[in-house]
């Protein structure tokens, strides 16, 4: 293997890797053979590789086993890349509007912009004539009355008692359209085990006042509307 | 007729001590050699590279063996702990003037940052391997020619990085 050039007579100067291609079992120029038997500066290194073989004989693991072929790992790989990619999608989706409000007695009421089906929080200002949509699903056979009491004692019933089956979905017919009202204003959703008529209805409303909050409760339902500067408004 | 793989397994019994030797040189670590040995031969079967001869496949193994140490110690941010196990290697090699600056670690590894595989490989083969250019280019599979602009790239790095620690000793 060697290509150095040497003159006529002497040997072929010879390095470790002859000698480690002659350990190896590679065909050699027999002249090689004879300059590396020749070759004392070698003799170190032969002994250090016999020690290594020896070791090696016993102690080698296995021949590696090769991993699945490529075009099955880069198969393995898009379908993970999927499956990343919808793992992705499903928690970025925009949450649906979680129930906003709870009433003691378990009744959610959902309070939802219907803009966008983005929910509203409790203190989260409201602006005038945006509408709202309101809906709930009580927990037993109920009737169901929603309406806007404002400060000074004006309602508006929106529904008056309507049925609704224990975990039926009530939905406020149309929509709730906020007024540029500029007092205090709450929203009163009743979900009652009796059906109510509309003065009922505004008498127990009227016992709320001056602040219906304090008087959730099972069948009771409110939340202020806080009013805020529309967007880019003074 | 063997199977390719009883091949490649009588060649990995019969050579594997020649080639974990090689990276034993390099890695100075048992455990890092032998990984290099197995990832070695993985890819000689992965790769199907064509058993035509003992002497190609030393070749093959010995250059594969020496790229897979590189990626290593550059992979795996200890080099400069690799280099100070070669310092004394290092530091015999003569590079004029610059015997003494090779005996700190970090102007070696600074000397090798920024080098291309295949000269960082040279200097695999030349300073820890102690092959001659010939042997180095051989077994690269580059000339002789860029083994010597290899080397000398890389001993030029070391003396200017090894001139302001001169001037400040």
């Amino acid at each position: 293997m060697s290509r150095y050039p040497h003159g006529p007579g002497e040997p072929p100067p010879v390095d470790e890797f002859d000698l480690e291609l002659q350990l190896a079992g590679a065909e050699l120029d027999p002249e090689l053979i004879r300059a590396l038997e020749q070759a004392p500066h070698l003799a170190p290194v032969r002994d250090e590789i016999a020690t290594l073989e020896g070791w090696w004989a016993r102690h080698r693991p296995p021949l590696p086993r090769p991993g699945p072929p490529v075009w099955w790992r880069v198969g393995l790989g898009a379908g993970a890349v999927l499956a990343l990619a919808a793992a992705l999608l499903l928690f970025l989706q925009p949450p649906a509007p979680e129930p906003m409000f709870r009433a003691r007695g378990a009744t959610a009421v959902d309070l939802v912009r219907l803009q966008g089906s983005v929910p509203i929080g409790p203190s989260e200002p409201v602006q005038d004539g945006e509408q709202l949509s309101v809906s709930l699903i009580p927990d037993e056979p109920s009737y169901v009355s929603v309406a806007t009491l404002q400060r000074d004692g004006r309602i508006s019933l929106h529904v008056t008692s309507a049925p609704t089956g224990a975990g039926e979905r009530f939905e406020l017919p149309g929509r709730l359209l906020l007024d540029g009202y500029r007092d205090r204003e709450w929203l009163v959703v009743l979900t009652l085990d009796q059906p109510l008529d509309r003065a009922e209805i505004e008498a127990r409303l009227h016992e709320l006042l001056p602040e219906p909050s304090l008087h959730r409760g099972p069948g009771i339902w409110t939340v202020e509307l806080t009013r805020g500067r529309p967007p880019g408004g003074r | 007729m063997p199977s390719r793989r009883s091949e490649l397994g009588r060649l990995y019994a019969e050579t594997g001590h020649l080639v974990l030797r090689r990276c034993l040189q390099i890695l100075q670590n048992s455990e890092e050699a032998m990984d290099a040995v197995q990832w070695t031969f993985m890819r000689a079967i992965e790769t199907s590279f064509e058993l035509r001869s003992r002497g190609e496949a030393m070749v093959w193994l010995y250059r594969t063996a020496s790229r897979r140490c590189l990626w290593m110690m550059r992979n795996t941010s200890h080099r400069s702990r690799i280099v100070d196990r070669h310092r004394d290697e290092l530091a015999g090699r003569p590079i004029p003037a610059t015997e003494e600056s090779l005996m700190r670690r970090e102007l070696v590894a600074r000397a090798l940052e920024g080098m291309g595989d295949d000269a960082a490989q040279v200097v695999l083969m030349t300073y820890i391997w102690g092959y001659t250019n010939q042997r180095a280019a051989q077994l690269a599979g580059i000339s002789v020619r860029t083994v010597g602009r290899a080397r000398a790239t890389f001993e030029a790095r070391l003396r200017a990085l090894a001139a302001p620690e001169e001037a400040q000793g």
